[in-house]
């Protein structure tokens, strides 16, 4: 195929099903945290960045986060993808897709997910890029301010997806694959590694082992913004404090009693007391939770926590091979 | 100056200034935002300044929390002249009560007062924005007078206009987008707080000064007009 009929104004995917929560998404927005605006991007940055990986674009292209209940597409123009994140059966005709390498898909075929197996959200990326609307900085999707991506929502039956620019002469990375050791595994009940938080003194006695100890599980009340979880009630006392910066992952105490723990489309500041916040490298892992999930939460400190995220860097720089 | 350096998990440095709301803590905040802007330490990727805590974020693969907090303790001296020539002021002006503010009556009769005493002591004071957050550039202002507080909607309207301005307990604020909100509305500004059209798409920023200026309908339908 000539790369003239690949120019960016060619559409390359068509949706006919829209699925529960398909977005657009990159690595986030960066900079804009001091005028209240949300980080957004991948909910899983693991399986975001490997996916661009493997259809060899930047880390930080933009791809579909698929949630849970996955959409179907009708290819419009022959393209290169790879699929990764959670497991929700994508397909073509009856024919499962391996996920975590790169594929080509041919124009005419209709790419369809189905039953979620593992994980929550699943990423498709294609080479060159989805072709999205860039806000400040980042292509992601934010749901709260209705910008960025594609006009600032999720995706509709009837969108057309537009790809950046790309020569299908390119073939060199059909065929790439991830080394196993890459793959995630998202084994339920979901052991997530934290750091104590900033407002450890609001505890009461004992309600840092309770929290240690305890199962929690995801209520529905959970979305892109946190999760609910359902488990012992912690006490704290002040129960609000001086509203202050949140950092991605932060496992919050409501009034009631419940954790939340915030997610990429967080807000800012916040004003409930911050008991622990989820360590970077395992972001990815809590992405991969949905409603009735089990988690457990074990407590590492700062040196293992970037000793843990640099392990994540290398595997991600150094994963992706020929076959 | 007492500043305590915490960790906020693996990528964010809380620095905690002395724990209350006040202009004077939350100047200080700003302060070393300005420092920290100007002073690009490497491995930061940004900073969220609060009422009186700062948040620096960085990167645990460019640099670690001790080099950070050592970087930081070195740029503590500094300060009062960045700020200085930074504070900005800024004049908002607002269509009080009517469709505008449909809260306008709740609060004057909340504080017995007439519209027009709280639309004098809600103009009368110059304002602090201690922070941005809530939805894209939603100021917390400070230095509202006590007599015209008021409490918070039970149950918060899912549509606030852009533009609303309103009072939540002892606050005033401006909201920028069109977003859920139970603060109660007293006026609308036809000033866009939030425009990705313009360069700067943010018309305030976290230690500015802010004036209300009461402006009636017709003023602000003319606004409306010429900026379109």
């Amino acid at each position: 195929m000539s790369s003239s009929l690949n120019s960016p104004s060619w559409p390359v995917l068509e949706v006919t099903r829209p699925g529960l929560l398909t977005t657009i998404q990159d690595l986030g927005r960066t900079g804009y945290l001091q005028y209240g605006v949300s980080p957004c991007g991948a909910m899983d940055p693991y399986a975001l960045r490997l996916a661009n990986r493997l259809v060899g674009n930047p880390e930080s292209a933009a791809a579909l986060e698929i949630t849970i209940q996955g959409p179907e597409f009708k290819i419009l123009r022959d393209c290169l993808i790879s699929i990764t994140g959670g497991d929700l059966s994508a397909s073509i005709g009856s024919k499962l897709l391996p996920a975590w390498e790169c594929l080509r898909l041919e124009r005419g075929q209709v790419l369809c997910f189905g039953k979620r197996n593992r994980g929550a959200r699943a990423y498709l990326s294609i080479a060159g890029g989805f072709k999205a609307e860039q806000v400040l900085g980042s292509e992601s999707t934010d749901l709260q301010a209705k910008m960025g991506g594609h006009g600032g929502r999720s995706l509709r039956k009837g969108d057309l997806l537009f790809g950046n620019r790309f020569s299908m002469e390119n073939q060199v990375f059909v065929k790439r694959m991830l080394l196993p050791e890459a793959l995630s595994e998202y084994r339920n009940p979901f052991v997530l590694r934290v750091m104590p938080g900033p407002q450890t003194h609001c505890l009461l006695p004992g309600a840092m082992e309770e929290f240690l100890r305890a199962e929690y599980v995801v209520t529905p009340n959970s979305n892109r913004m946190g999760y609910r979880l359902k488990g012992p009630r912690i006490e704290a006392s002040p129960s609000e404090i001086i509203s202050d910066p949140i950092p991605l992952g932060a496992l919050q105490v409501l009034p009631n009693g419940q954790l939340v723990l915030l997610m990429a489309d967080h807000q800012t500041v916040g004003g409930y007391p911050k008991i622990a916040v989820l360590i970077s490298a395992d972001v990815p892992r809590a992405a991969q939770l949905c409603v009735g999930h089990r988690v457990r939460f074990e407590a590492v400190s700062l040196e293992q926590a970037r000793q843990l995220l640099r392990t994540q860097e290398e595997k991600i720089s150094r994963c992706v091979v020929e076959a | 100056m007492q500043r305590r350096y915490l960790a906020s998990g693996d990528r964010m440095v809380l620095v905690e200034f002395p724990e209350e709301i006040s202009q004077e803590v939350n100047s200080q905040v700003h302060e070393m935002a300005a420092v920290v802007e100007t002073t690009r330490i490497p491995g930061v990727a940004e900073w969220v300044p609060a009422y009186r805590t700062l948040g620096i974020v960085y990167n645990p693969m460019e640099t670690s929390f001790r080099s950070l907090i050592e970087s930081l303790e070195q740029i503590e001296g500094l300060g009062g002249q960045a700020q200085a020539g930074r504070s900005r002021r800024i004049e908002i002006p607002v269509s009080y009560g009517g469709e505008m503010g449909p809260d306008l009556d709740f609060v004057a009769q909340h504080n017995q007062l007439t519209t027009d005493e709280v639309i004098r002591l809600h103009t009368a004071s110059e304002y602090l924005v201690y922070l941005l957050g809530f939805t894209p550039g939603f100021p917390y202002l400070g230095g509202m007078a006590p007599e015209i507080a008021a409490p918070r909607l039970a149950e918060p309207r899912s549509h606030v206009p852009a533009g609303s301005v309103a009072i939540g307990g002892s606050q005033t604020g401006i909201y920028p987008i069109e977003s859920p909100g139970g603060w109660r509305i007293i006026g609308r500004t036809p000033l866009k707080l939030f425009d990705l059209s313009r360069n700067s798409p943010f018309l305030l920023k976290a230690g500015d000064s802010v004036r209300f200026r009461s402006i009636t309908l017709e003023e602000f339908q003319r606004f409306e007009q010429l900026t379109e």
